[in-house]
């Protein structure tokens, strides 16, 4: 497909104009619902006493921010 | 970086772009730039162009806003931006910042003193692109008395602090004083502008 010389200018605007507002993030960590019961002793109930307070979800990581 | 929001950000991309498209010589100059955000925006917007005869000046105090002069400007009675220390922000930090963004170079001035002190040295310079973000009458005026008649017909003169009533004043004084008729483009809900006719 053919890109315009004038695209890569202003993705390069765009993205610093977002930059300086501060509407962009750095690396970041994905996180996945664990599925299944922990299989660690006692950590299921640490789990449900940190969860308790909100609507949150068991997850783990499965992509780390670099 | 910046606390002027998008559509003000918007804005100063669009008058370089007009200002660019239409061949309207000379620099760009921000009075008043906290940790520099907009004009490293404008620097990155000449970089973009492949623009290498026009310089951003950066004129701060670099140490807050003043304390009011209540006596010789009534209007800045009772502002007290001169005691948030998070408006003093170091050149040295403004500098790293653009060098953050690969754009601190010799086409960036910086211009460090009080407007009072530093501005009228600037009198004769041709403008392009002037955005007075100091928010004081004092400081509003001061800019606009030393830095307007150098701006060039089809330039930019944006006013980040309309909302603040002493600035506000001093740009009503100002244009009535000079018999400004162009007329007022709003930003935002406190971002104003004009184009210089000739």
């Amino acid at each position: 497909m053919h890109q315009s010389v004038d695209e890569p200018r202003d993705a390069y605007i765009d993205l610093l104009k977002r930059t300086l507002l501060g509407q962009t993030v750095g690396p970041t960590t994905l996180l996945r619902p664990v599925e299944g019961q922990p299989d660690v002793e006692g950590r299921r109930a640490r789990l449900a006493r940190a969860l308790a307070p909100s609507p949150g979800v068991p997850a783990e990581p499965y992509r780390r921010g670099r | 970086m910046t606390m002027i929001g998008r559509r003000r950000m918007d804005n100063i991309e669009q008058c370089i772009r007009r200002v660019l498209d239409d061949g309207v010589p000379g620099d760009l100059l921000e009075a008043g730039v906290w940790r520099g955000g907009a004009t490293i925006f404008m620097r990155g917007i000449l970089r973009a162009f492949g623009i290498t005869d026009r310089k951003v000046y950066v004129a701060d105090s670099f140490e807050g806003v003043p304390a009011p002069d209540a006596h010789r400007y009534p209007a800045d009675e009772g502002i007290t931006l001169h005691l948030w220390p998070g408006l003093a922000v170091s050149v040295d930090e403004v500098r790293a910042n653009f060098a953050r963004f690969g754009l601190l170079d010799d086409q960036v001035e910086f211009v460090e003193g009080w407007f009072k002190d530093t501005l009228p040295a600037l009198r004769d310079h041709r403008w392009a692109v002037v955005r007075l973000d100091g928010d004081l009458y004092e400081s509003t005026y001061d800019a606009l008395e030393n830095l307007y008649d150098g701006l060039v017909a089809g330039g930019w003169l944006i006013v980040d602090d309309y909302e603040i009533d002493a600035c506000r004043r001093a740009v009503t004084d100002f244009r009535e004083r000079r018999n400004i008729a162009e007329p007022i483009i709003e930003i935002d809900w406190t971002g104003i502008c004009w184009q210089k006719s000739g």
